[in-house]
């Protein structure tokens, strides 16, 4: 009778076991489901979530290729410094997509009545009277890498054209040499307008000026992308005619400088063709680090991007800003690639 | 608390148990399923909402479409009409208006929102200016601002196809996440619905045993107890249900049970002992027999010896040798016939007084006895050949060779419900461990050669008859001072004598 009790309580408590584990277990899954759902409902976006952040400013930063890398760079850095100081940063690009000119999107920023606007002027017919016209809607505008001194813009944020043009010059004077026959540089449509014409007169009058200058062919090539492809197409031609590629090429555009560092390759011509590019993308810094591309000047993206913000902050705060706001140019060459890349790294 | 919570479970009918433990399972798989329900239902309400947003822009697509049109057909006809719909469509456009996002944020949407709100307040002053423009019929300005706001159209719609597209872009990452949300929800829910039965099922198992295994401890019992085990240990049962009550009823039944077979086994050992009483009777009886058997032969032959004598004495006229003849043979005849018979008190006497005559003749009356008898008593049944062998005793052991007179007195009378017989003789006596000899039947072998039946012999007989002991006693006052032997005859019923000689 005794060992029957026995086996009973053992029974029983094993059960109360058994029991006591389902009951946790039921709970912990019915508690993970309502974790899951909760966490599912906050994923999909349908709840409103608290995290969305306001501020009192609103900028606008519009340039040619907004896709570009080093426009990226600059819009990130604008970003960080606006939200620093209470304010956004919204990127409007012309996008072979939207179809928008950049005088459509100054239009729609003066509708919006944004607070400010940073805009990389290119000598687009209408957009100085729209430049005017912001500055009339009290918006501030600051323009970026490319300026329109002849507007009523508060400021000016990028490299001076002269400092530029002297980079360039002495990079084209330091490949030259006894060889060298032809030097071209390829312009880019709008951009062209007033820097990069201020450039290649400056790297043409550096170029002359030198002892071997004489016997250079000097030529400008505009590239200028009529249609999304065209600047490609161009540098291609280039190695493709009868008189062969140059011997130095200058490129004033990341696009091109990818394009030209391509062709270089695909028509075998590394050693040939020394390029002089514009910017540093992984692309172009891998050409650097190969010696195809023999340099590229690099605007200070970042120092860009931030000191356009500050611009358009101060103006804001005010009611006056400095009308100039220089941007450090930086060339990579085969011999600092290593440097530079560690630095960005860091 | 625990225990009183659990006393009211145990007092509770088995019928009730059972319907209690089928609603507590049913109600827990009731809440869960009430729960998953309830999740699912939400999930599926929020993929309810996920498109709304697209509805919601396209009806303020479809009012900014409209302030659009009114606007022109104002424009064109100038119709009261016209403008009268103009205001209409521009309020509800304004209501639309009303629930877009109007901060600065740095969600892409909320932006585009602010945006679409902002470019649309400016498109409707430029539309009433446009709107004021005609009605004042200022040509100029109302072509200039129409102008505009075809402008401002364009770019309102394509910031508003573009929400679109992000909040479809949006919902349809949400849509995915809730379709799968709810897939593993269906996972889960059939996972807890499993481990819930499981649950369930231990739930009943326990409530199941709680209910049989009283029954099955009390069934272990039953065949114990139907094994004619009445000392099993029997479960001590408190609940107040079916099996409570069973138990309970089993536990007196069992007791009585045992009550009944102790009485039964004493009654049995009573019977069993009186059974042994009688077989003994019978086999000192045989035994009494068998001695006389064997003494018969001298008697009878001894007893027609002597009746001869007797005819020879009385033809020769020898009247003294014939009377000390015929008692004699009365002696014999007594001893061959009652031997395994009751007797009377009187025929005892007789064969006293026959053997008294006899020893007298033999011993030229040294033998001084005398009697005193209550005549009331004479009837009274007893063992045959009792007095005799108590007399013969008292010649033979008390007064024989003594140097002075020997005698013996034996007196009978009524002692209440006892028949006194008290035989005394004035001989050698006895001293106490000899009578205590005497009584235990100690000297019985001594005895042996004796030709009376032994002392032992008559105290056993004595006993068998009547069932219990101390009715002889030996009295002397020590060597030399005589012995008295008393016995006592209980005075016995009609009854009592009819089962004795059944």
């Amino acid at each position: 009778m005794k060992k029957i009790k026995m086996k009973h309580l053992k029974w029983k408590k094993n059960v109360i076991g058994l029991a006591v584990g389902s009951m946790a277990l039921v709970m912990a899954v019915s508690a993970f489901v309502w974790l899951y759902f909760n966490y599912s409902i906050r994923k999909s976006g349908l709840e409103d979530s608290s995290d969305i952040q306001y501020y009192d400013k609103h900028y606008v930063m519009i340039v040619d290729n907004p896709d570009s890398l080093f426009w990226r760079s600059v819009y990130e850095s604008g970003v960080e410094e606006a939200k620093a100081q209470g304010a956004i940063l919204e990127l409007k690009g012309v996008t072979s997509s939207s179809g928008y000119k950049k005088t459509d999107l100054m239009r729609m920023c003066i509708a919006e009545s944004v607070d400010g606007i940073l805009i990389q002027y290119s000598g687009e017919f209408g957009l100085e009277t729209l430049i005017d016209k912001a500055v009339q809607h009290n918006i501030a505008v600051a323009t970026i890498s490319e300026d329109d001194p002849q507007s009523k813009r508060q400021s000016f944020v990028g490299v001076n054209t002269y400092q530029l043009g002297e980079a360039y010059s002495e990079q084209v004077l330091s490949l030259m040499n006894k060889n060298t026959k032809k030097i071209m540089i390829l312009t880019n449509s709008f951009i062209s307008s007033t820097t990069q014409k201020l450039v290649s007169v400056q790297i043409r009058n550096a170029v002359a000026k030198s002892p071997l200058g004489s016997k250079i062919d000097f030529e400008v090539k505009n590239v200028s992308a009529v249609s999304s492809f065209d600047s490609e197409e161009t540098i291609r031609n280039i190695f493709l005619t009868s008189e062969g590629p140059p011997d130095i090429l200058v490129c004033l555009d990341e696009t091109d400088t990818e394009c030209a560092y391509q062709a270089v390759i695909d028509y075998n011509e590394v050693g040939q063709v020394s390029i002089v590019g514009y910017y540093t993308t992984p692309t172009i810094l891998e050409g650097i680090q190969k010696g195809i591309i023999s340099m590229s000047v690099e605007l200070d993206a970042q120092q860009m991007g931030k000191s356009a913000v500050d611009a358009l902050v101060e103006y804001g705060k005010e009611g006056r800003v400095s009308e100039y706001f220089s941007v450090d140019v930086n060339i990579i060459t085969p011999h600092n690639v290593e440097d530079y890349l560690k630095q960005n790294e860091e | 608390m625990k225990n009183k919570k659990m006393r009211i479970w145990e007092d509770l009918p088995i019928g009730r148990k059972i319907l209690l433990a089928f609603a507590i399972t049913s109600f827990a798989m009731f809440i869960m399923n009430l729960f998953m329900y309830w999740q699912v239902n939400k999930t599926i309400k929020k993929i309810d909402q996920i498109y709304a947003s697209n509805v919601n822009l396209n009806n303020l697509e479809d009012a900014f479409s409209s302030v659009q049109e009114d606007m022109y057909a104002y424009l064109t006809v100038k119709s009261s009409s016209s403008l009268e719909n103009y205001y209409r469509s521009e309020q509800i456009y304004r209501d639309k208006l009303e629930q877009l996002n109007n901060r600065i944020t740095d969600n892409e949407m909320l932006l585009l929102e602010k945006n679409i709100r902002e470019m649309s307040e400016t498109y409707l002053i430029v539309s009433g200016q446009a709107v004021q423009a005609k009605r004042g019929r200022n040509v100029e300005k109302y072509k200039e601002a129409y102008e505009e706001t075809l402008d401002l159209y364009e770019y309102i719609n394509s910031c508003i196809y573009e929400l679109n597209n992000l909040h479809f872009g949006n919902n349809a990452s949400s849509y995915v996440v809730l379709t799968k949300s709810l897939r593993l929800m269906e996972i889960l829910s059939s996972l807890i619905l499993v481990i819930i039965t499981f649950l369930n099922c231990i739930v009943l198992t326990v409530i199941s045993r709680n209910i049989a295994s009283p029954l099955a401890r009390l069934s272990e019992s039953a065949v114990l107890v139907g094994e004619g085990n009445f000392d099993v240990e029997i479960p001590q049962i408190y609940t107040q249900d079916e099996v409570g009550v069973v138990t309970k009823a089993f536990n007196k039944m069992v007791h009585s049970l045992k009550i009944h077979m102790e009485k039964t086994k004493e009654s049995m050992e009573k019977e069993r002992k009186m059974k042994e009483r009688e077989l003994l009777m019978e086999t000192h009886l045989k035994d009494a027999q068998l001695k006389y058997l064997q003494a018969q032969i001298n008697p009878h032959f001894l007893f027609n010896s002597l009746n001869a004598g007797a005819q020879l004495a009385m033809m020769e006229d020898a009247e003294q040798t014939c009377l000390f003849i015929e008692s004699m043979a009365d002696f014999f005849r007594y001893n061959v016939k009652k031997v395994s018979e009751s007797s009377t008190l009187r025929e005892e006497l007789d064969v006293v007084d026959n053997y008294i005559y006899i020893l007298n003749v033999r011993f030229a009356g040294d033998i001084h006895f005398n009697k005193s008898v209550d005549e009331r008593v004479l009837d009274q049944k007893m063992p045959s050949m009792l007095l005799q062998p108590i007399v013969e005793n008292a010649v033979n052991h008390g007064i024989r060779n003594v140097e002075w007179e020997g005698k013996i007195h034996l007196e009978v009378k009524k002692d209440g419900d006892y028949v006194r017989i008290r035989v005394a003789d004035n001989g050698r006596g006895m001293t106490m461990e000899r009578i205590a000899e005497v009584l235990e039947g100690k000297i019985k072998e001594k005895q042996k050669n004796s030709s009376g039946v032994a002392m032992t012999n008559v105290i056993h007989r004595l006993e068998l008859y009547y069932e219990r002991k101390d009715l002889l006693s030996i009295h002397s006052e020590g060597l030399n001072k005589g012995t008295e032997v008393i016995v006592l005859l209980p005075i016995q019923k009609k009854n009592n004598r009819y089962k004795q000689k059944n």
